[in-house]
């Protein structure tokens, strides 16, 4: 198990210098510094403004500063919000994208699970078949269509639920953007869990369990879901990360403050320092994800040890 | 039955019946199956009514993609005066932008597809076919760009670089084929044991023929099918950055944009929202029952 972690970590920690790496490398293509101005400035002051930025170093040595910023975990100023660092920024964002994000995954994750083995295990019933119907379109409909109408249903015509803002957390504010950042994903899953629950429940050794006299409950509790769950934790990064990206959409029609919106407004207005902030903390948070699926795996599935 | 003792007409009939009679390709039972198949023929056709709508739609239409009036502003959707789906803030007709969106956003996803499937193909008939350490080194790098947020270095790359059509092609078949790639590889790992290759091998044909002329035909059916489930994922990806204003830029539109704007006047005007949602949601279901149907004709064992 440990040499497990330990041959991963090897692969992760590469990942991200390349992903640090190639960040850093776009900021510097991109065309404009942060102080290119209509106004030439003197010189003097140019030089002065370089030096306190590090710009007047050579391209690796400015490289190296900006890893080891890194590494105490300092992104820099923001190039646009005056006055505050991509630190404040992140830092304010954070706590509400990861309630989002958390809570999203944690719902899709239950129920694509409850649906899918359901599913699957009434295979071709009309449970089934409405399962399966309604999480096509669960895949069909993009998050960013799905959003806006769930907010004009649910909050402008039936005006049960709030349609923008963060309110501190409230539950009610929370109901929509969770709704449509997890749907897409619980369909995603419920496919999945049904597909491989109907693989496992054809298997030998569901067989021999039948024949041992052990009841349906048992079955499916103790041999069919830990067997037949090993690929929606393979799924699980590609799941955040789908996540990841739907939460920047979902914040914007939805008005939260988190971090999705700050990239999309740093985004939209070239503030370098505080896109590649956001992506690094994207990236490192996938990576720390795969780590742990990876190790779930394992813990889960004996035979991955054996390898 | 003694075919000598037959007379010269029956023996001439039979013979004209047999000649007649077509032998049934892998591609014929394919499509025989894919018809049979009441969701992908559905799919089909309503693929094909969108695909036409917005080629030929505009030439019967009165209005232009980008004439505005500020007359007609904000008008619900009416019959009478030829806004059949209504009109935007600017007073343009939504019909007419709905095709125009169309074309570009199925355009979009057909080449930003293509461009993965050919990098796809190159890499993973590459990687399977040397194999050996070159295959593990090029599938960890597979296995690494899939930890990525793809979307998010798509948005990076939109920004460093201006927002611009090509871009888009080129950055969202880029971060597109790994999927691709580890199928084609996986394929091309068990063709290069046949026979075939073998022969071909022992013929003196070099490494780059051999993968060009044996492997790359022989892929032809997942390809296929991946590619129409692929499309609408692009078409997906595609909206989103429109969405987020870094895609398609005005006065030109697509789905992605149209359903952008109409989320943000929805409360005045629904059918901005409502109608592009529709269009963009009926061909991403078409296609993935496209797809879905594919995929089972074209590999009968697995469903």
């Amino acid at each position: 198990m440990i040499k497990l972690i330990i041959k991963r970590l090897l692969v992760a920690i590469p990942t991200l210098i390349v992903i640090i790496a190639f960040v850093f490398i776009l900021m510097r293509l991109a065309p404009g510094g942060p102080f290119t101005n209509e106004r030439a400035l003197p010189p003097e002051i140019e030089k002065n403004i370089q030096a306190a930025y590090n710009l007047d170093k050579s391209i690796p040595e400015q490289f190296l500063i900006y890893v080891s910023n890194i590494t105490k975990g300092d992104f820099g100023p923001s190039f646009k919000y005056k006055d505050f660092t991509v630190n404040e920024l992140i830092l304010s964002g954070f706590p509400v994208s990861l309630t989002l994000g958390l809570s999203s995954i944690i719902v899709a994750l239950f129920l694509g699970v409850f649906l899918g083995t359901v599913a699957g295990i009434k295979r071709n019933t009309y449970f089934d078949h409405i399962i399966m119907s309604v999480s096509l379109i669960g895949i069909c409909v993009p998050s960013f269509v799905l959003a806006p109408i769930l907010s004009l249903f649910f909050g402008l015509y039936l005006g049960l639920l709030p349609i923008s803002g963060w309110n501190n957390g409230n539950i009610l504010n929370l109901i929509l953007p969770i709704t449509a950042l997890s749907l897409p994903q619980i369909a995603v899953i419920s496919r999945m869990m049904r597909a491989s629950t109907i693989e496992t429940l054809n298997s030998n050794f569901i067989k021999t369990a039948r024949s041992k006299g052990l009841s349906q409950k048992i079955i499916i509790r103790k041999h069919v879901l830990r067997e037949s769950i090993l690929p929606i934790i393979d799924y699980l990064a590609p799941a955040s990360a789908g996540l990841m990206t739907g939460s920047i959409i979902i914040e914007q029609i939805f008005g939260l403050p988190g971090i999705g919106r700050y990239f999309v407004v740093g985004a939209l207005q070239r503030d370098y320092t505080l896109v590649s902030g956001v992506m690094i903390l994207y990236a490192t948070l996938l990576i720390i994800l795969i780590l742990f699926s990876d190790i779930l795996r394992a813990f889960l599935d004996p035979r991955v040890k054996l390898k | 039955m003694n075919f000598d003792l037959l007379d010269r007409e029956r023996k001439e009939k039979i013979l004209k019946s047999a000649l007649s009679v077509r032998g049934r390709s892998l591609w014929s039972d394919a499509r025989r199956r894919l018809f049979k198949n009441k969701a992908a023929v559905t799919g089909l056709i309503i693929l094909s009514i969108i695909l036409l709508f917005s080629l030929f739609g505009p030439l019967f239409l009165q209005y232009k993609f980008d004439q505005t009036n500020w007359d007609t502003i904000y008008q619900a959707p009416n019959l009478q005066n030829g806004h059949y789906f209504g009109t935007d803030g600017n007073g343009r007709d939504l019909l007419v932008r709905i095709l125009y969106g169309g074309r570009l956003s199925l355009t979009i996803g057909v080449i930003a597809t293509l461009v993965s499937v050919f990098i796809g193909v190159t890499y993973g008939t590459i990687s399977g076919y040397l194999g050996g350490k070159i295959d593990i080194v090029m599938m960890r790098i597979v296995e690494i760009l899939y930890a990525m947020p793809y979307l998010i270095f798509v948005i990076i790359l939109m920004v460093v670089f201006g927002r611009n059509i090509y871009l888009l092609f080129i950055a969202i078949g880029a971060v597109e084929w790994l999927t691709m790639a580890r199928i084609v590889r996986g394929q091309t790992i068990s063709l290069k044991e046949k026979e075939f290759i073998e022969t071909s091998k022992a013929l003196g044909q070099s490494t780059f023929l051999i993968i060009v002329k044996h492997i790359i035909p022989n892929l032809a059916g997942p390809i296929i099918v991946y590619i129409t489930l692929m499309v609408p994922a692009v078409i997906i990806l595609e909206s989103f950055l429109s969405f987020l204003g870094l895609g398609v830029q005005e006065p030109l539109t697509s789905w992605g944009v149209l359903i952008s704007e109409g989320s943000r006047d929805m409360e005045t005007a629904w059918w901005l929202l409502i109608f592009p949602g529709t269009f963009m949601v009926l061909t991403l279901a078409s296609l993935n029952f496209i797809g879905d149907g594919l995929r089972d004709a074209l590999d009968p064992k697995e469903y």
